[in-house]
């Protein structure tokens, strides 16, 4: 997937008014919540095969180190 | 710890739930719009059955009762132990299951016990009425779990008030000494987070005084007073997802028993989200996690054996059956039951 296809479809998952950028910080995002957290986790899980945990959102704020926790390879 | 039976049987199975539907659109001062959206797209509910005022968890379990023996009679002869599990009794004490002994009309010659367990109970009570039935030749039991869960909610507590619902269900575990009927139980706990869902007060560390009535607001603007019942949502989330899928795995190993040769899984309706992870952490076909929150809510204890009922045609003729419930304590618990001819009654409102 390109980084351009994903930042599209999460904040299509995400439901979000605004377009996201990689440096966009999710847990800033108005609309940040566990059920947000449940639609990332779900979203990386179906599409990259990914399980992050709690403690792996923790330490995820911004788009771009949720494509580094997914994994830079994963992507074209 | 593992626990393995032969023999030992769910003979008949009856559930019932409150008339009283609650969709999503009574909390819309709660939640509304998007945010609803979202709920409804990752937890799954869509309604739930509240008890009328008035109507507690054992009135649920006479009724669960009283329609099992309705259609099997026989059954309510020569029960040695009835076991009522629930986190909302009657009374602090006595037991709600010596009233049920007597409401039932059951002899006096019977072990009563209550189990204050949730959201893992159902296999925590049928691993105990498996172990009372077992050393009784032909012994019988009866299970009651039941839960009028609305009544500890804060509902201006977005954290739990939309999540569970109430109802019943009343099954007879007898031991038949049928050697193609197997099955084994697993616990585990983690009591460091035994405040991760908890009513703090009330109890003997803080009994209720008058300020326990008074409604606090936390940081993400819920109220809720000292009798309300509260969870730390974030961290319930990452201990599903961590620690439920290995345990399956582990008892299904334990047991020898492939994943492949299970039928169906009926894992604690608490979450969608959480049990379709769980169905994907375990690479399990996800049509085999049996669903029923969007209409049940998360009925703690009872929500196994409601989902058996609700999915009776597919679980009834002796399939392979894993059932996992996780949740207070922290207490999770898996059993595999296998060939299991469980008798059911249709589901009834009451």
């Amino acid at each position: 997937m390109t980084r351009t296809a994903f930042l599209e479809e999460l904040a299509e998952e995400l439901e979000l008014d605004q377009p996201l950028i990689e440096a966009t910080n999710l847990k800033q995002l108005d609309s940040w919540d566990s059920m947000a957290a449940m639609i990332v986790i779900g979203y990386v899980s179906s599409g990259f095969g990914v399980t992050l945990t709690a403690d792996d959102l923790k330490g995820i704020d911004t788009v771009h180190s949720l494509i580094a926790r997914i994994g830079t390879d994963k992507f074209e | 710890m593992l626990q393995q039976f032969r023999g030992i049987e769910i003979k008949a199975l009856s559930a019932c739930i409150p008339k009283r539907i609650v969709g999503n659109d009574a909390f819309e001062d709660l939640i509304a719009g998007k945010e609803l959206r979202m709920f409804e797209r990752t937890v799954g509910i869509t309604s739930r059955r509240w008890a009328e005022d008035g109507v507690t968890a054992t009135d649920l379990g006479f009724e669960a009762a009283s329609i099992l023996f309705s259609e099997h009679p026989e059954l309510k002869e020569n029960i040695s132990a009835l076991v009522f599990l629930s986190q909302t009794p009657d009374y602090k004490l006595p037991f709600s299951s010596n009233i049920l002994q007597d409401k039932l009309g059951l002899g006096r010659e019977l072990l009563c016990l209550d189990l204050n367990a949730g959201c893992a109970g159902f296999v925590q009570g049928l691993g105990t009425a498996f172990s009372l039935a077992s050393p009784v030749k032909n012994g019988r039991v009866l299970l009651i779990i039941a839960e009028t869960m609305s009544r500890m909610l804060s509902y201006k507590d977005r954290g739990t008030t939309l999540l569970f619902g109430d109802g019943a269900a009343a099954m007879i575990i007898e031991n038949t000494g049928d050697g193609s009927v197997e099955s084994a139980f697993e616990y585990f706990t983690d009591g460091a987070h035994f405040d991760a869902i908890m009513i703090p007060e009330g109890g003997y560390r803080k009994p209720a005084t008058a300020e326990s009535l008074i409604e606090k607001e936390d940081a993400a603007g819920n109220k809720r007073t000292g009798l309300n019942l509260y969870m730390d949502g974030a961290r319930v989330f990452d201990f599903t997802l961590r620690e439920i899928a290995p345990s399956i795995t582990k008892i299904l190993t334990d047991s020898d028993t492939s994943k492949d040769d299970v039928d169906y899984f009926l894992m604690h309706q608490s979450n969608r989200f959480i049990i379709q992870q769980i169905a994907a952490q375990l690479g399990i076909p996800s049509e085999k996690a049996l669903l029923n929150i969007e209409t049940s809510g998360n009925t703690s204890g009872v929500s196994i054996p409601l989902l058996m009922s609700e999915k009776q045609e597919q679980v009834s003729k002796g399939k392979t059956l894993v059932c996992s419930g996780y949740g207070v304590g922290l207490n999770w618990a898996n059993c595999i039951l296998k060939n299991q001819k469980i008798k059911f009654t249709p589901l009834q409102e009451v």
